[in-house]
């Protein structure tokens, strides 16, 4: 047996919490130079068998082993020592700092000398080394920028070669795409690709089929804490996969809307708009930061329609969805059925008076903005509606309804398989997916019918299960006569969604399209030159 | 500081356990402290218990005591109901009772009139004032905790540096006299007494009134839910169609009012007057009864009485030569040991982590 050492060995990982077994006797390997995918639901284990990795949690029963080497349970900085450098969904970054001063920070080069022993920094040595690790690695980066003033995607590079720096030769990457545009998932996968080839191996976790099997040499897949298909990616397909996943056939409808397959139109009822509901006007208004965000936006929006936003991240979507749900001021003009509500005590004036109008909100920061994570789920479930029957009684809706908040929070649970459906439960408990399925659930379907559902980067974070239903969910609002904005970095998810996409470029409408157009379509007009053509024959 | 906020009433598992823990080691604590100062714990503990448990008197300044200290307990609960933690209901309360001595002297009403109106106006003086930290926080994101420390300091000099000592201060035969304070109130204006002998007045059934109050609001009123979700997330309460701004307005109103009504209670029930210096730290021990009620109702009402039992049996401490203020010192530890577990649980599970991985891997490379 002279083959060398497996890069990542984990065997028979069992691992309970509170009795109940989140990983059964899970066992993977990753040779060197490999990409091994993951893949699997919210709370298939996935994220639990990181942690196990990366030293966060302790295995109940199993072992893992890093080159050859076990590594002690429960014990991060032995997984660091090892090898082990896991990129998390949500980044650990130092806003006003550079990009090489975050990726050094912890462990700074020290200088030559008494100074180094005082504790100085050798900040030329540092910026050197972090150059290196970059260039050595492919991945461009202006070392000195300013991480506030760089983008998601650069963002991502500098936490990748953190921890190449830090000598990581095993990177587990969390759902690393959730964050990025078509286009740079795309140069992540390649950058993936690349690193493999350099030695390093990868564990890749996403839900998106289609971008697994681009990126890995081996899938795996994990259903209710169990591997369930370990094949090469060469000799599975989407398909397969899907079932794998969900651990049922599922329809060719499903795979549309993962974009997993062709998208082909399938979509079963062809939506008619009846009416025009929602019309912008030269929308304008600032980013927090003070600078223009949305620069004249103008587009229309009928009753049961669904217009996909389309957007690389920073052009204005953020801006134009707190807009439309009050929460930002702007100029301009919005009419929703007719009525303007950027006028005094007009509709999108206050979050009240949306929520009055019958405008409902799926928001980017569920942490923040969607959930109180310290009250209880069906407290949660009340919000925005607390006043309105079932969830209240009396005159104004002045007293909390108790046995109907109760019972209708019930009915959401189910019609959502939010799990565990427990109204009592605390909202921070719940798992990303579930918590995300509980914010669908109380805008969708909490209240009276919404004129107009808000929702920005809805299945982010998502199951191929719970993707499908909240698809569905938007698809019955539109089809009970609402409005619907679907605001999206998601290409696949807006085509699988929306009746007709509009890019946004720069704060203003780069071009209109169907969810046919192609992706070179799309893509030009992402980058806005449909825009610039359009003004070069204006 | 929402972080260390949040870590000190984030309602331990088990809020009652907790707390009792706490007091049970806070009075061995203070024992070893008596015993280590040379004197008698043994006759010093009871003698505070006959101070505050032994007889129909002694029970009653608990009581009373206990009924101030519960409204306060109860002001600090609700402003922290919408994540504001008050730290001026020693402010509050002063106006409140100085509402109450002016009121109670003024009006020529009869007691069933001029009770409610002492109360009422102490109330209004408590809320307006807690109402200045809560527009400035919602205006300019003043923090409340500069705020209604600083309107502490506010309020006692310009009531007791000018008010009490000047415009409003009792005068005798057209001289001043050398003792600062207000006129007496009316008799009319007096808390009726409920028991034949002792002090206990009508404060502590309004006391447990006001408790049953709030926590009807906190578990049945649709806006006490706001509160709670605007204290929880502002931003989530806010997305959600709550406004803000006015919710915490509410709550700090209605945080004032109960620690200006506190004060009025000590007015009414047993000074008379306004004395010439009223310094007496209810306001501030509010916040001890808040955090060891775990910012319940029934849960400051709990510790509200034991600290209104601590506070009535200190003075007898004198008797065997221990200082009172040994008193003080478990009201003290209470709060250390309620609040300690929280504020370094992190810290406690990474030791006992480290420990166990250390006993675990043992000499392993």
């Amino acid at each position: 047996m002279t083959a060398p050492p497996l890069a990542l060995e984990l065997s028979g990982i069992t691992k309970r919490f509170s009795g109940a077994a989140v990983l059964d006797a899970v066992s993977l390997t990753l040779a060197p130079g490999e990409v091994l995918a993951l893949v699997g639901e919210n709370g298939a284990g996935k994220s639990t068998l990181v942690n196990i990795a990366c030293g966060l949690y302790r295995a109940d029963e199993g072992t893992v082993r890093v080159l050859g080497q076990p590594l002690p349970p429960g014990d991060p900085r032995a997984a660091i020592a090892a090898g082990i450098g896991v990129v998390h969904q949500h980044f650990m970054l130092v806003g006003p700092l550079t990009v090489w001063e975050n990726v050094v920070l912890g462990s700074e080069p020290r200088r030559k000398g008494p100074l180094g022993a005082l504790g100085l920094m050798d900040r030329a040595e540092a910026r050197r080394q972090v150059a290196d690790a970059a260039a050595r690695s492919g991945l461009a980066l202006d070392v000195d920028a300013q991480i506030e003033s760089i983008g998601v995607a650069q963002q991502q590079r500098v936490e990748i070669v953190k921890q190449l720096w830090r000598g990581a030769r095993v990177l587990i990457l969390d759902e690393p795409t959730a964050v990025l545009s078509p286009k740079e998932a795309d140069e992540l996968v390649a950058t993936a690709r690349g690193l493999a080839a350099s030695g390093k191996s990868i564990l890749f976790i996403s839900h998106k089929l289609r971008e697994v099997l681009a990126v890995a040499d081996r899938v795996a897949v994990l259903r209710r804490g169990k591997l369930v298909l370990e094949a090469r990616a060469s000799e599975t397909s989407a398909g397969a996969l899907a079932e794998a996943v969900v651990g049922q056939r599922v329809a060719a409808e499903l795979l549309t809307a993962l974009g997993a397959a062709t998208p082909a139109v399938t979509r079963a009822v062809e939506s008619r708009p009846a009416a025009t509901s929602l019309v912008a006007r030269d929308l304008r208004c600032d980013s927090d930061r003070g600078r223009p965000a949305l620069r004249g936006l103008s587009f229309t929006l009928g009753k049961g329609e669904v217009l996909g936003i389309a957007g690389v991240d920073g052009n204005g979507q953020t801006e134009l969805a707190e807009v439309l749900t009050g929460l930002r001021p702007a100029s301009g003009s919005v009419l929703l059925d007719g009525q303007e509500g950027l006028a005094r005590a007009g509709w999108a004036r206050t979050s009240g008076a949306a929520r009055r109008a019958g405008v409902v909100h799926l928001p980017e920061d569920r942490l923040r903005r969607a959930l109180c994570l310290a009250l209880t789920v069906e407290e949660n479930l009340a919000l925005g509606h607390q006043d309105a029957p079932p969830w209240a009684r009396g005159p104004r809706g002045a007293l909390v309804d108790h046995a109907g908040r109760r019972r209708r929070a019930r009915e959401l649970l189910e019609a959502f398989d939010v799990r565990p459906p427990d109204p009592t439960a605390r909202a921070g408990g719940l798992s990303g997916g579930n918590q995300q399925k509980l914010v669908a659930a109380r805008e969708l379907l909490g209240g009276a019918p919404p004129r107009l559902v808000v929702a920005v980067q809805p299945t982010r974070g998502l199951d191929l299960g719970a993707t499908r239903r909240l698809h569905q969910a938007l698809r019955t609002a539109r089809d009970a006569g609402a409005a619907v904005l679907v605001i999206s970095l998601d290409l696949d998810e807006l085509r699988a969604v929306a009746d007709r996409i509009l890019v946004l470029y720069d704060g203003a409408a780069a071009g209109e399209t169907l969810p046919s157009a192609t992706d070179e379509e799309l893509g030009r007009m992402l980058l806005g030159q449909g825009r610039r053509e359009a003004k070069a024959h204006g | 500081m929402a972080d260390l906020r949040a870590r000190l009433f984030a309602p331990a598992r088990d809020p009652l356990w907790a707390a009792l823990l706490a007091i049970g080691a806070s009075l061995l604590l203070c024992f070893l402290a008596i015993l280590a100062t040379g004197k008698d714990p043994i006759a010093g503990y009871g003698w505070m218990a006959d101070g505050a448990l032994g007889g129909l008197r002694p029970l009653g300044e608990t009581a009373l005591k206990g009924g101030v200290l519960i409204l306060t307990g109860l002001s600090v609960a609700v402003a922290f109901s919408v994540g504001l933690f008050n730290i001026g209901a020693e402010g509050q309360l002063i106006w409140g009772a100085l509402a109450a001595a002016v009121v109670g002297r003024a009006l020529d009403l009869p007691a069933p009139l001029l009770i409610p109106a002492a109360l009422g106006a102490a109330a209004l003086a408590g809320g307006l004032w807690a109402l200045i930290p809560a527009l400035l926080k919602v205006g300019r994101g003043v923090h409340e905790v500069i705020s209604t420390i600083l309107l502490n300091w506010v309020a006692i000099h310009l009531v007791h540096g000018w008010l009490v000592s000047g415009p409003l201060a009792a005068r005798t035969g057209g001289e001043h006299v050398s003792v600062a304070g207000t006129a007496p109130i009316r008799a009319a204006a007096h808390l009726p007494r409920l028991l034949p002998e002792g002090r206990l007045d009508l404060g502590l059934p309004l006391a447990l009134l006001c408790a049953l109050a709030v926590w009807a609001i906190f578990r049945h009123a649709r806006k006490g839910f706001e509160w709670r979700a605007v204290g929880a997330s502002a931003e989530a309460a806010r997305a959600s169609g709550i406004p803000v701004g006015r919710r915490i307005c509410e709550a700090m109103f209605l945080s004032g009012a109960l620690a200006g009504l506190a004060g009025s209670l000590l007015i009414l029930g047993t000074e008379h007057r306004y004395p010439g210096v009223f310094r007496t730290g209810y306001g501030f021990d509010g916040i001890a009864v808040a955090l060891v009620g775990a910012s319940s109702a029934p849960g400051v009402v709990l510790a509200g009485l034991f600290f209104g039992a601590i506070r009535a049996g200190a003075t007898r401490l004198q008797l065997v030569d221990i200082h009172p203020s040994f008193a003080e010192l478990i009201q003290g530890l209470t709060v250390l040991l309620v609040a300690a577990p929280r504020l370094f649980a992190k810290l406690l599970s990474k030791l006992r982590g480290k420990a166990r991985a250390a006993t675990e891997t043992g000499g392993a490379p």
